[in-house]
């Protein structure tokens, strides 16, 4: 517990020495409201306008949890297909690398055309931001499993699906993982950008409507419950990963217990 | 008869030429003994198992096991490759059941049949620990409980004490000792310590440079059960000269 308190310790007093330096630097300096509000500010700001954020945090939540789970469903089930047929490797996987320079921000205005306004070219582009990072992870950690491994397995008079289900799907887990750990940052911000060009509601509106209002106390405020609940998917996946991947945390441990006692 | 290796060849095609590396071993093996092989690092011991279980074909030669043949078929031994191999994903015991999985047996039972074994293997309350956890000693006897759960009646072992330190070393082989009797196998052994291969062996075979041939073999008349004040006897000394005199010999 001592050690947990050690290591969040610093960063904390970090951030509160930054606000603290911010509110001084605001109150001192006079500047203007509008350009930049004190932390205080932004807090007031904050509770006069709980209820109008919590109607726009909504559906930009629904939006970045279903793509989300498009997406990570589809990249995951691309990816074992990818590792299981070598042509779709040799034939798609290279694309796939290359499409990942394609911004999204320039696709979705076409996905607004096609599909109009509603929940659906937004949930597709949320899916389209966190399914590269899952793909791209998951087919490295499948080929690359450990060969001696699967030559235990063979040896045991294995077949290539035991092979796949017993060595390369368990130890490609970490990695798909990981891929789905950046997924779950892009997720919220995906969301956002999909509202920006064109919806109704959502804290992309939300910062819309605040920049043209010169509310910049209210960008804070979405800024705020952005990385807010960025976090808390990550902190989702971090979760399931930890009860579904236990082996990678006690490797962790058992390492760093190492290095302590050399 | 257990196994007869006939006039196994293995080459592979290494940047224009073919490298040899088994060249004509032909060796049978009597049900329930235990073979040591010896030789030079990098002389195709490992090749050898890996022929012998099926993970490569040979370029020429034949496998036979209880006279079948059965050159380049998987399934037939339990193999302990080189490294523990021990999948850090699955705890002791699941790792223990790794090969009633790929056979396709009752995992359930064979879970309960490992964790009998445990207390065996001297790794009673570590049931459900992943590896990461596990001392070098306590993963080489994983690995070995791993073997055993095979249910195979030949063993090929590749150094598997080749990473410990000396006295846990001494320890695992008087402890593999009491496996054997406790279940009798049929057993290849490979080691780089002759007083290894003495103390546990009925056969020791010694393998020239690359490509292996079998350059002479010593038969070990030691007195079983083994005990570790063999180790001085005359007998011993004499055994562990003349292999290391054939181990080193100039071509
Ligand atoms: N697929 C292959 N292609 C080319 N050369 C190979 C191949 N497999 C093995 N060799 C060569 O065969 C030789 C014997 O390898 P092997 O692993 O059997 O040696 P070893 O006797 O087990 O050595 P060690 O004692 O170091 O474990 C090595 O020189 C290796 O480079
Ligand atoms: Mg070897």
């Amino acid at each position: 517990m001592g050690e947990r308190l050690r290591r969040i310790l610093p960063p904390v007093l970090t951030v509160i020495l930054f606000l603290i330096v911010w509110e001084a630097g605001v109150r001192l300096s006079g500047i203007e409201d509008w350009l930049l509000p004190a932390p205080s500010g932004i807090a007031i700001s904050f509770a006069e306008s709980w209820e109008l954020v919590q109607r726009h945090t909504w559906p930009t939540l629904q939006e970045a949890t279903l793509g989300f789970v498009l997406g990570i469903g589809v990249a995951l089930l691309l990816a074992v297909l990818i590792d299981l047929f070598p042509w779709l490797r040799r034939g798609v996987y290279p694309l796939l690398i290359g499409s990942q320079t394609v911004p999204i921000i320039a696709i979705a205005p076409l996905l607004i055309l096609w599909f109009g306004y509603g929940l659906f070219p937004k949930v597709l582009i949320v899916a389209l931001v966190t399914f590269f990072p899952v793909v791209v992870n998951t087919v490295d950690g499948l080929s690359s499993a450990d060969s001696d491994q699967v030559r235990l397995l063979k040896s045991m008079g294995a077949n290539d699906w035991q092979i796949f289900r017993l060595v390369r799907f368990p130890q490609a887990l970490p990695s798909f993982f990981s891929g789905m750990k950046i997924a779950a940052t892009y997720g919220i911000l995906g969301a956002v950008i999909a509202e920006w060009l064109g919806a109704s509601e959502g804290l992309g509106v939300f910062l819309i409507r605040s920049q043209n209002s010169f509310a910049a106390d209210q960008v804070f405020v979405a800024i705020v419950v952005i990385t807010f609940w960025s976090l808390v998917l990550f902190s989702l996946v971090q979760l399931i990963a930890r009860f579904a991947t236990p082996w990678v945390y006690i490797e962790k441990k058992e390492n760093r217990k190492g290095e302590k006692e050399t | 008869m257990k196994l007869k290796l006939e006039s196994l060849e293995q080459s592979y095609p290494v940047a224009q030429i073919r490298r040899q590396v088994i060249d004509q071993i032909t060796l049978t093996v009597e049900e329930g003994t235990f073979i040591s092989i010896i030789g030079p690092s990098g002389c195709g011991k490992s090749t050898l198992f890996n022929i012998i279980s099926g993970l490569e074909r040979p370029t020429a030669g034949r496998v036979i096991k209880d006279g079948r043949e059965i050159t380049g078929e998987t399934g037939y031994v339990s193999y302990m490759l080189q490294k523990d191999c021990l999948f850090p994903w699955r705890t002791v015991l699941e790792n223990a059941v790794l090969s009633a999985e790929v056979a396709g047996e009752n995992k359930r039972k064979a879970l309960e049949r490992a964790e009998e074994l445990l207390s065996v293997f001297g790794l009673k309350g570590y049931a459900n620990e992943y590896p990461a956890r596990l001392s070098g000693g306590m993963r080489q006897r994983a690995a070995l409980l791993r073997t055993v759960m095979a249910n195979q009646d030949l063993w090929l072992l590749d150094e598997p004490m080749g990473s410990l330190d000396a006295l846990t070393r001494e320890r695992m082989q008087d402890w593999l000792l009491g496996i054997l009797e406790q279940f009798p196998k049929t057993v290849l052994f490979i080691t780089h310590s002759i007083d290894e291969a003495v103390y546990l062996s009925d056969r020791v075979v010694v393998f020239s440079p690359r490509p292996a041939r079998i350059k002479d073999e010593l038969t070990i008349h030691l007195p079983r059960p083994r005990k570790r004040e063999l180790m001085t006897s005359e007998s011993f000394l004499q055994a562990k000269r003349w292999l290391w005199e054939k181990l080193h010999e100039e071509e």
